[in-house]
């Protein structure tokens, strides 16, 4: 089976012309892209940059390329021609896609290996137009004349366009060019000519609760729920992380395509509302049910007692009592059920909108964050079995120690309210 | 009132694309040794060394607290080493992060010895959880009377048994004062900070430097002295206990921490 397949890839990279009474065999060795605004893009695990001296190679090498739309692609390729008597002269030309050429050039040789020289393409990249190209492909021909011209080999790389040139790579934030965020940002806004339709496609994207990673790996809303990455780097190399990796994916998608607003990344939290029960610090995301309260105290009715490893939890908490349990709610990007009790939560703001990322879930005002998102409020406290009045351990008693830590929870929204605060990514 | 001259060169909040180097805000000495903190990971590394050892011999441990790299502006970790114990403000980025429990007191003998951060969801987790006994309200308070961030910036300190908390935001300072069971506030003063500031005690004062260097004292109010114009945002405070004095070094001189802190304060202070 595999000659079977190779043997066409063999043809189209390698061809054998008789003429002048030579026979020659000419194979298309290597392509390079360039140009003054072509980006340098990072490795998805943040190693380095993706080699950008070679795009296409014959032992099966491709990296992609990027440029802002309305740039011009420049490229430079090699070819080997075996003969006996090489020529003096040999005329190397590309056809790309959508009429984005290369004109013939005298290819210099050292040795049997010709290079074509690096050439701008006859056309610029369409202005103002987001692309993916997942194949970008480039037909070569040569030519011993001038005049009639031959198959060469082709080409394949991806080449990504964004709408405006990329926001710089900046301070502390993390926000970098890794090749994941380019493919989100152009793959999924593909043909969009304003910063509108830009973000309406990529936000679809983040919708379908299935984001992945340039390798097509999905990317997880606490997978792990615990999870210790908060930053994009960390959510791109582990495809998994906190709801402040999604905020920033997200908002990086758009910086790549050249488009940033200030005041774009909000965290909430609970606003520490006053109760009979001290101040209301945390919430539970949709869904948790609120079984029998203990009435332990009257604001905050129900209580959970952590157990002792509750944060070696991997996929679902772990309580030694329980009033208030989580259930498959609202689905996070590839997690049915992901974490779910938290003091805070991050958010993107876009053109006065809330985009939620993590969730997928757009709120058009602030106010319908709280009752579109969480079942209730809670806070965390130290107490004992005596302070909650409840039998934890089961032997009949109340115990005075040891202490542990709990969980007071109301489902009454109207208890607190989120408190935001914005900064700039 | 002498007004609070902190306005900062506006290239200060483009410096962004800078750190600090190795090690955040400030190296404290102390009975000829040094504390330093660095970051990994979000996650407070503290050096425990002697000041005539090379800086790589120090013995380092991981502080359950930390502090996140922001976007637009640079906010180097606050903490002090006071009564054998560290105090820090978390500012990490961790969606368990409680802002009234974010204000830390961690005995020095209870830190853990820093091998890797292999797992710094174990110590994101511990910095949003423990060590929060002293209820950061002045950060709560800050946060409700405030939605736009990018301008925040804040310092503690460490008095006898009183906190200091130096916050700034959107062109106004406000100082905090733990006293050992309430918080107090200070009016609010106005000024302008587009960068970070850092404070320390001495001579039973508090101080603040700006990141350009101008200095002033903490008396009820910000008092502007006679200062010394520098670009404290690419130094690191030297705030040395042993002779009373306060110094600054550049931060990229602490990329060789072969040499005794010492011979790096001698070759590369800055004033």
């Amino acid at each position: 089976m595999t000659r079977f397949l190779l043997l066409p890839i063999f043809l189209v990279i390698a061809g054998t012309v008789g003429a002048q009474n030579f026979n020659y065999t000419v194979n298309l060795k290597s392509v390079t892209f360039s140009g003054d605004e072509m980006v340098e893009l990072r490795q998805d695990d943040n190693t380095g940059f993706i080699d950008s001296e070679i795009h296409w190679a014959d032992d099966g090498t491709t990296n992609p390329a990027a440029f802002p739309s309305g740039a011009t692609l420049e490229t430079t390729a090699t070819l080997q021609f075996v003969c006996v008597i090489p020529p003096v002269n040999l005329y190397i030309r590309g056809f790309g896609p959508e009429g984005i050429d290369f004109p013939a050039q005298i290819a210099t040789a050292v040795g049997d290996v010709f290079t074509y020289p690096t050439t701008p393409a006859d056309q610029p990249f369409e202005d103002n137009k987001v692309r993916y190209f997942e194949d970008f492909t480039i037909n070569w021909e040569f030519s011993l004349d001038a005049t009639t011209f031959y198959p060469a080999g082709t080409s394949i790389s991806t080449v990504y366009l964004t709408l405006q040139p990329p926001k710089a790579e900046g301070g502390f934030s993390g926000y970098k060019y890794y090749l994941t965020v380019f493919d989100i940002a152009c793959k999924a806004s593909n043909g969009a000519t304003t910063d509108d339709a830009m973000i309406d496609l990529i936000w679809a994207e983040f919708t379908d609760h299935s984001v992945l990673r340039a390798d097509g790996v999905p990317m997880g809303y606490y997978k792990e729920l615990f999870s210790p990455n908060v930053t994009l780097g960390s959510l791109i190399k582990y495809a998994d992380g906190e709801c402040y990796t999604w905020a920033q994916l997200f908002l990086a998608t758009l910086k790549i395509n050249g488009f940033s607003q200030p005041n774009n990344y909000m965290n909430i939290t609970a606003d520490y509302s006053s109760t009979g029960c001290g101040s209301i610090s945390r919430f539970l995301v949709k869904d948790w049910t609120f079984g029998t309260p203990s009435f332990d105290c009257t604001d905050m009715p129900y209580v959970n007692v952590y157990a002792v490893d509750y944060y070696d939890a991997d996929s679902a908490y772990f309580y030694d009592y329980a009033e208030v349990e989580d259930q498959i709610g609202v689905m996070g990007q590839t997690a049915l059920n992901p974490a779910s009790s938290f003091s805070n939560h991050q958010i993107a703001i876009v053109n006065d909108k809330y985009y939620d990322a993590s969730y997928g879930v757009l709120y058009e005002t602030f106010d319908e964050i709280k009752y579109g998102a969480i079942s209730g409020w809670s806070r965390t406290e130290t107490s004992d079995e005596v302070g909650i009045g409840i039998d934890v351990n089961g032997d009949g008693d109340l115990d005075a120690s040891p202490d542990f830590t709990i969980l007071r929870a109301t489902s009454d929204l109207e208890a607190a309210d989120f408190d935001p605060s914005i900064e700039t990514w | 009132m002498k007004k609070l001259s902190l306005s900062l060169l506006f290239f200060f909040s483009l410096l962004t694309a800078f750190t600090q180097g190795k090690f955040d805000r400030k190296i404290i000495i102390a009975d000829s040794n040094f504390y330093a903190v660095e970051i990994i990971n979000q996650i407070g590394v503290l050096w425990i060394g002697n000041i005539a050892q090379p800086m790589d011999s120090a013995v380092r441990y991981i502080i359950p607290a930390g502090t996140k790299r922001r976007a637009v502006n640079y906010q180097p970790f606050a903490w002090d080493i006071n009564n054998n114990s560290i105090f820090a403000i978390n500012f990490t980025e961790n969606a368990q992060n409680d802002r009234a429990t974010s204000l830390k007191q961690i005995p020095l003998n209870n830190l853990e010895k820093y091998t890797s951060i292999n797992n710094p969801a174990v110590y994101l987790n511990k910095a949003a959880i423990e060590n929060g006994s002293i209820q950061n309200y002045p950060f709560i308070d800050t946060y409700k009377n405030n939605i736009y961030m990018d301008d925040l910036f804040f310092d503690l300190v460490t008095k006898g048994d009183s906190i200091y908390q130096f916050i700034a935001i959107n062109n106004n300072l406000v100082v905090w004062l733990w006293d050992g069971r309430n918080w107090s506030k200070s009016t609010t003063f106005p000024m302008k900070v587009r960068s970070f500031f850092s404070v320390y005690a001495m001579d039973n004062d508090v101080y603040i430097i700006e990141s350009n260097g101008v200095r002033s004292v903490y008396r009820n109010q910000p008092i502007v002295m006679a200062s010394k114009y520098f670009d404290m945002y690419n130094s690191v405070m030297i705030n040395n206990r042993d002779n009373n004095s306060i110094q600054f070094v550049n931060a990229n001189a602490f990329v060789n921490t072969k040499l005794p802190l010492t011979q790096i304060i001698a070759q590369n202070k800055i004033n």
